[in-house]
């Protein structure tokens, strides 16, 4: 079954085109300095925003460190935070939509009630207010981006659980002594990940925008640490003498996100049961 | 009909008090505590002075009566005061961003909806074809873009390199003294850019989904029957396959509010405009409490406005909403 399904997605050419994507910035973020034998910190205040050259292929920034080299452990940064912050989100997801559709009743009632409320705040606005009271750190970020993003998860796992429970192997698990953590975690929960695995797909993406946006305007992962958003803080700041610092770490998290998009999208159209029939 | 309205508005009733709730909660679970925040960016603050603001604000109060307090001065839509050291009343501060921001939710909202649509209308006739392909690549991306940096690099092309649009603020400096043609360009030209900005997300997301529907519309039985009749193709698509298509766009236009105002603060901070997103932005940054409670439950408020509308909406285009 697995291999069938990777075989219909291998035979999606923007899906494996995103695959490739997504495996190159693994591999950049797993090995920065085989692209660029610069220390990302290493200040040189003679080399101060320089455009891009053969020493420094993409130049360097307002301290004369190589931007390459920065966005290369940058890379590093934006991946942690979107798997961790996702992981946390489709966590909270998982358990609260397994919980909710299994026993409904007035669990379930509050607890949609809550997502509801909860998804009644714009997220970026309770992303800042949240960072705003804490500590602006790389793990308070992955924490906020995680709590505010798992209400989707919930609800599409929610509404999983409401048909399966209804379905024969259920019952037969029952006739069979199973008790509800153990049908709930060994017979339900594997049936709703596919869904889950595209919305955790596209969360990542997700997840590294908001980073970036929340690093851009000061407040996620603080300098000297690289990430993505802060170099493009540097890159306003000097937007009229260093187009660099703008473009390229722009482009990364384009094309990025752009690559776990289109393998999200890619990995749902594969597990579509309406499309088996082509 | 009105039935469907008045139902709807009783269900946002307990979602009010949920959010009253929960940015109560918020405000009080903040590590040190509301005032606390204040205390510690006063270096004249001594004990007796946290003494003095724990009795003000009525902190001492058994907890369920500090949340009726505050159910009702919110209900009167009074914040207190803003921490910052002007001290002047929340309330004032955002209803003198407000206008800002919505001139330019509501032209992006205007420019999503010219541009977007025969978009999607056009790629869903024209399935396959090549500006059917191309615009598929392009939305997509547009998806993946950062909207900040997609304001970077139009400040820089069109700013710094072009020179034909201004980069920041809503007028010039020599904006007073233009006559009053020259005045309504200047604040066109200032606005170009964060229109365009505000609106990109939201034109991605609108064309796949104007797309999707007329994809779906076209399948119906209808549209083959009017094809039958005899009846051209461009009468086919307008008159039938998209005023069908279009009604569910209205819900999509009200349920992107939340990310409109989200996407405010970015790029309102970056232009320099003085809107409700640069407010919440200086609020955040000098951890001004009053303040950025006020603006996230207006924000929740205006969410729940939307997707009220959306719902509404929905319920007009389809009756079978209604009935259910």
């Amino acid at each position: 079954m697995v291999l069938d399904f990777l075989r219909r997605l291998a035979r999606n050419r923007l899906a494996v085109a995103g695959g490739a994507v997504v495996l190159f910035f693994f591999v950049l973020s797993a090995v920065p300095h085989l692209f660029s034998r610069h220390d990302p910190n290493r200040i040189d205040v003679l080399k101060v925003l320089q455009p891009p050259s053969a020493g420094h292929l993409l130049g360097t920034d307002e301290l004369g460190r190589d931007v390459l080299a920065r966005m290369a452990y940058g890379a590093r940064i934006s991946l942690k935070v979107g798997f961790v912050a996702v992981g946390i989100a489709t966590s909270i997801g998982l358990l609260v939509g397994l919980f909710s559709g299994f026993y409904g009743g007035v669990a379930d009632a509050v607890l949609m009630r809550f997502v509801d409320i909860m998804l009644c705040f714009p997220t970026f606005f309770l992303i800042l207010s949240v960072v705003a009271f804490l500590e602006p750190s790389i793990y308070n970020i992955m924490l906020v981006i995680g709590a505010t993003g798992w209400m989707g998860v919930s609800r599409l796992v929610r509404a999983e659980t409401l048909s399966l429970k209804e379905r024969d192997f259920v019952a037969a698990a029952r006739a069979q002594g199973a008790g509800d953590a153990r049908i709930i975690f060994r017979h339900i929960l594997p049936n709703t990940l596919a869904p889950v695995l595209v919305a955790a797909t596209l969360g990542v993406a997700g997840a590294i925008l908001t980073e970036s946006a929340l690093s851009f305007l000061g407040i996620g992962v603080q300098p000297p640490t690289p990430s993505w958003g802060n170099i493009l803080t540097a890159g306003k700041d000097n937007i009229e003498f260093a187009w660099w610092l703008s473009v390229y770490p722009g482009l990364a998290i384009l094309f990025t996100v752009l690559g776990y998009n289109l393998l999200g999208e890619g990995i749902r159209d594969a597990v579509d049961p309406r499309l088996r029939g082509r | 009909m009105l039935r469907y309205v008045v139902r709807r508005l009783l269900l946002t009733v307990p979602l009010l008090v949920g959010i009253s709730l929960l940015s109560f909660l918020a405000i009080h679970m903040a590590p040190g505590g509301p005032i606390s925040v204040a205390a510690d960016l006063n270096p004249k603050a001594t004990a007796e002075y946290r003494e003095r603001m724990v009795r003000y604000y009525g902190l001492d109060q058994p907890i369920h009566v500090q949340y009726g307090r505050w159910l009702v001065r919110m209900s009167t839509l009074d914040f207190g005061e803003s921490f910052a050291p002007d001290g002047r009343q929340v309330s004032e501060k955002i209803k003198e961003r407000i206008p800002v921001t919505l001139t330019i939710n509501v032209l992006s909202m205007g420019l999503i909806f010219l541009v977007a649509i025969p978009l999607g209308i056009y790629s869903a006739v024209r399935k396959d074809s090549w500006f059917d392909r191309i615009s598929t690549v392009t939305v997509f991306t547009g998806f993946a873009v950062p909207t900040f940096w997609l304001a970077l690099l139009l400040m820089i092309l069109f700013g710094v390199k072009l020179g034909w649009l201004p980069i920041s603020g809503l007028v010039s400096l020599e904006h007073d003294s233009l006559p009053l043609a020259g005045k309504a360009w200047d604040r066109a030209r200032h606005l170009i850019l964060p229109v365009l900005l505000a609106g990109f997300g939201g034109l991605a997301g609108m064309s796949r989904y104007m797309r999707s529907n007329m994809l779906e519309v076209i399948r119906q039985d209808y549209i083959a029957a009017a094809k039958a009749k005899g009846l051209r193709e461009r009468q086919v698509v307008f008159r039938h396959a998209t005023r069908n298509a279009l009604l569910p766009v209205i819900t999509i236009l009200g349920l992107s509010v939340p990310d409109l105002l989200g996407g405010a603060v970015i790029f309102e901070t970056i232009f320099a405009i003085p809107g409700m997103g640069q407010l919440f932005y200086q609020g955040v940054m000098s951890r001004d409490v009053p303040l950025i409670m006020g603006i996230l439950v207006i924000g929740a408020f205006l969410t729940l406005i939307g997707n009220l509308l959306a719902d509404v909406g929905y319920a007009m285009a389809d009756p079978r909403i209604r009935a259910g």
